[in-house]
């Protein structure tokens, strides 16, 4: 099974790193939507099938907190995990984001095996695993 | 004080540098790449909270096209001007939160602003690595100069804490 990942972040260089990171993890992932910003994420999970979202937080426009925040509002976080990836570092608003639902906070920068033992942590213990035939 | 500022802004610049970047620095060179018509960027980026201030990073446009190479791991033809540009606000952005973090520790809440990036003069660039409270060091034998400004009494009390 092939997963949908969502990358919100301004940075297209981080967009890019997590998406060849996801790549690169081992797990199958389908298509990997790109947003530059909240609004542009929620426009593409109006209109696609997403497993899972990678956000940043401070962004322009709509930041990844009132992201989730509208996520919250149309019921989407119970569906599609939110892991955001960012360079804050207040563990007072880490646990803001936490209340508000994100599933997992990762710090940048992050390490390959973080966000492969976050997405298997998230999506299922079996994501990833090389199976025998 | 001002040197206890300047020592973690060099452990963070070279500890993300390395981490992010795959790049090494040094605090000296000893055979400097002499590049005389090299343009230079700069990213700056504010924080607020408990205290203000401004964190600035310049670097020569090959290093951050250098950098944009290494993140993304692909050949440097493939690393354009934009994203150059976005290597070296993200490092900067990168930087700014590990730096906030280590003054002022994890519980304070503080505001970072989105990064911005422009080309700079070669005057601009020596004006700014003798800024108080500016950091230069060395990568791929190139220079990269860090000037933090924020407000020192915040900042004196945040080394006195504990």
């Amino acid at each position: 099974m092939a997963y949908n990942a969502l990358i919100v972040d301004d940075s297209r260089v981080t967009r890019a790193l997590v998406a060849k990171t996801l790549r690169l993890s081992g797990i199958e992932f389908g298509e990997m939507y790109e947003a530059a910003d909240g609004q542009e994420a929620l426009d593409r999970l109006a209109s696609n099938w997403v497993d899972i979202v990678f956000a940043d937080i401070h962004m322009p426009r709509m930041s990844g907190a009132e992201m989730v925040d509208r996520m919250a509002e149309q019921g989407l976080l119970d569906a599609t995990p939110v892991v955001v990836i960012s360079t804050e570092r207040s563990v007072t608003r880490i646990q803001e984001l936490k209340a508000k639902g994100i599933s997992a906070y990762l710090k940048k920068p992050f390490t390959p095996e973080a966000i492969k033992e976050t997405v298997q942590k998230l999506l299922g213990p079996s994501v990833g695993e090389n199976t025998e035939e | 004080m001002k040197e206890d500022v300047q020592k973690v802004l060099t452990e963070v610049l070279t500890e993300i540098l390395e981490k992010f970047g795959f790049m090494f620095a040094d605090q000296e060179c000893e055979a400097a790449e002499q590049e005389s018509d090299v343009s230079i960027l700069m990213a700056e980026m504010t924080f607020a909270g408990p205290a203000r201030g401004t964190l600035q990073l310049a670097a020569p446009a090959p290093l951050c096209r250098e950098l944009a190479s290494n993140v993304l791991g692909v050949s440097l033809p493939e690393t354009g001007k934009p994203v150059a540009e976005d290597a070296l606000k993200e490092l900067l952005n990168i930087a700014c939160g590990e730096l906030v973090a280590r003054l002022f520790g994890e519980k304070p809440v503080f505001d970072l602003a989105i990064p911005t990036v422009r080309g700079i003069s070669k005057a601009q660039c020596r004006e700014l690595s003798g800024t108080a409270g500016a950091v230069r060091l060395w990568v791929e034998s190139r220079p990269v100069v860090a000037a933090l400004d924020v407000e020192n009494e915040v900042c004196d009390a945040a080394f006195n804490r504990g």
